[in-house]
């Protein structure tokens, strides 16, 4: 028995501390510590594991894979080369003058769904570089050409019929020279308000905004419990739910909503805060937008130089109002004020 | 028969005792499992990544500084600390970073290299470049490179701090190591296009105009930016290289009158250039030029001798 016993301890730390281990190497701890020591790709220098990285490909050219001219690229992954950018000028006819294909061209094309006939605006590395306007159906298209290989970081944003904009939808994307890349199934989050900043406590409060043409709407209020509630849009994407307060505890609430069409779902809009409380407050438009440090409606590189010239000097009265009202208000322009400025980023 | 029945009822208790050992060790296990929190995966880093960990006294060496996050950043600073009596820092270069503008480009102060930037929408991912540093071993050591005051802030609308990890890389530096150069990629490219934009703002410059821009290179990176204004249009070849005004963003405008083609010259560390022009808001109209009025009155002037010359008689 006492044999018994001790086999069964025995087995007992055994097994135990397999499982500890293994919890122990599941929980990641491991993976940090060998980040810094792995292959990265996208340094153009081909680590291990690597075929190509990059610039960086290991001296090969389109000659090594039959053709005479072109740009060889390599794979995203860098798991293998890309040879679309490679090619063989067709041979001159006898007596003819020269010819060929011209080399590709590097590009990128978006696609997706925004607001019907509402425009959507493409920003490359933060600043505007197409601008289009999204079709009945809410589609749009963008070609991007002329790029370097590269990152980028690419966003679309979309203006609602009341000229609320929608949030930034961001896409790092690494542009390989002599290649298209195609960003397709884009869905642009819905604009979402609210008609009261305050509502009474078993009243109606009215939540609205505009996405894709004849799409469902999941809007989420924020309570002890989350209440998802369904709405559509009509054919100019708009909807509107007037949603009973009863269910709700006084105090701060939020809500945000998501669109739905065709099995393709769009992130979450942006989130609008209301009040439960005793009366009644109809929402006014803000007057004001974060960020936009000139005023102009736009929040880009000018007001970025604003706040860069202020930066960690002591602000001006004027200046010191502008900081309250525009950005967090702690009298001093730092590293937030930037992020809340990058959030609400136009271009 | 009593036997039979006896060595039934052995095994019974034998498989009930089997059964209730595994129960046991199940039970635990599943214990220690629930019990030992697993470590919660870091939601940003800042690293280092390099092509060695051991070069030679004179080699040179580029040091990446990486981020990776699993959650949405659009803010970034620190402080690169580096051992100066180790190694020299050669160059730092911000070709293909994801930061797409420097509140601070990243600036070498004795043994530290200061940055600070935001990209608007924000950086989810793995490995993404912060900027090259290019360093020359001086003697023999171990040069440990470290982030320090590291801050991210998520793309939320309040700049709420991410949680951050910074993982250090030691660098070993032997004399017996081997010495290999550096291989930098040729850049051929200019630096991608821009649109300079005037402003005014009374908390600027004393509400005077003002040009900002801002570009990136995806090589080498932006060496510096150079402005020439000029009344007159010209072809940007034709601007004498010493008519260029080196400069940074924002640039208050010599001509607050905005009657002058203003060109943006764009540089990478290469050397390709990418020039930009902004036509005049207010062109100089052609009567405004002293020089066409001085052709037109020697025009006036050699009619004038002509007709007194030949005609008058």
């Amino acid at each position: 028995m006492c044999q018994l016993s001790g086999k069964i301890l025995f087995l007992l730390i055994i097994f135990s501390l397999i499982l500890g281990l293994a919890d122990f190497a599941l929980s990641g701890q491991g993976m940090v510590e060998t980040t810094i020591i792995i292959s990265i790709c996208g340094n153009n220098v081909i680590d291990e594991g690597e075929v190509c990285d990059g610039t960086d490909l290991a001296g090969k050219t389109c000659q090594d894979f039959g053709y005479t001219h072109g740009n060889l690229a390599c794979s995203p992954a860098c798991d293998a080369f890309n040879i679309s950018g490679c090619y063989t000028p067709p041979s001159p006819p006898p007596g003819g003058g020269g010819g060929g294909a011209p080399p590709a061209e590097t590009k990128v094309i978006f696609s997706g769904r925004a607001y019907p006939e509402r425009k959507v605006t493409l920003l490359k590395d933060a600043q505007i570089s197409a601008t289009t306007v999204a079709g009945p159906d809410a589609k749009f298209y963008i070609s991007l050409s002329g790029l370097s290989a590269g990152n980028y970081n690419f966003s679309l944003y979309t203006e609602d019929n009341r000229n609320e904009r929608s949030s930034l939808l961001t896409f790092p994307i690494y542009v390989t020279a002599g290649v298209t890349t195609h960003v397709s199934g884009i869905f642009i989050s819905p604009t979402i308000d609210v008609d009261k900043s305050e509502v009474k406590k078993g009243d109606v409060i009215v939540i609205f905004g505009q996405s894709t043409a004849e799409s469902e709407i999941t809007i989420i209020v924020s309570s002890e419990e989350e209440i998802f509630l369904k709405a559509s849009t009509d054919k100019d994407g708009v909807y509107l739910y007037n949603f009973d307060t009863v269910p709700l505890s006084m105090g701060q609430h939020h809500t945000k909503s998501r669109s739905a069409i065709e099995g393709e779902v769009s992130p979450y809009s942006k989130t609008v805060g209301f009040l439960v409380g005793t009366k009644n407050v109809l929402k006014e438009k803000p007057g004001i937008l974060l960020g936009d440090l000139n005023r102009d409606g736009r929040i880009n590189l000018v007001d970025f130089s604003i706040a860069a010239y202020w930066y960690r000097r002591s602000l001006s009265s004027a200046m010191k109002e502008i900081e309250c009202e525009r950005l967090n208000c702690d009298g001093k322009i730092n590293l937030v004020d930037f992020s809340i400025m990058a959030y609400y980023w136009t271009g | 028969m009593v036997k039979t029945e006896s060595k039934l009822q052995f095994n019974i208790q034998n498989y009930f005792k089997s059964f209730k050992f595994l129960f046991v060790v199940f039970s635990f296990s599943l214990l220690i499992f629930i019990l030992i929190p697993a470590k919660p995966i870091i939601a940003a880093e800042f690293f280092f990544k390099t092509e060695r960990e051991e070069i030679g006294i004179g080699d040179e060496v580029r040091i990446n500084l990486l981020f990776s996050s699993n959650q949405n950043i659009n803010a970034f600073e620190g402080k690169l600390i580096f051992p100066s009596d180790l190694l020299d820092l050669r160059d730092i270069q911000d070709g293909n970073t994801i930061i797409n503008l420097w509140i601070e480009k990243p600036k070498a102060e004795e043994n530290e290299i200061i940055f600070s930037g935001i990209t608007p929408g924000g950086f989810k991912g793995e490995n993404g470049l912060i900027f090259s540093a290019f360093f020359r071993s001086k003697k023999e050591g171990t040069a440990v490179f470290s982030i320090e005051q590291a801050s991210a802030l998520l793309h939320d609308g309040i700049g709420t701090a991410a949680e951050l990890s910074v993982v250090d890389l030691q660098l070993l530096i032997k004399e017996e190591a081997e010495v290999i150069p550096v291989d930098r990629a040729p850049d051929t490219n200019p630096p991608e296009p821009f649109t300079p934009e005037i402003a005014r703002d009374s908390n600027l410059f004393e509400g005077e105009w003002f040009l900002v821009f801002a570009t990136q290179d995806k090589d080498s990176g932006i060496a510096y930016y150079a402005i020439h204004e000029s009344r007159r249009k010209k072809e940007a070849n034709q601007i004498s290289p010493k008519d260029w005004t080196e400069t940074e963003s924002p640039y208050v405008l010599q001509d607050q009158e905005l009657r002058s083609y203003i060109y943006v010259k764009a540089v990478d560390r290469a050397g390709n250039e990418r020039i930009e022009v902004i036509e005049p808001e207010y062109p100089v109209n052609w009567y405004e030029i002293w020089w066409i009025w001085g052709i037109i009155v020697i025009i006036g002037l050699v009619i004038i001798y002509i007709v007194r010359r030949f005609l008058w008689k």
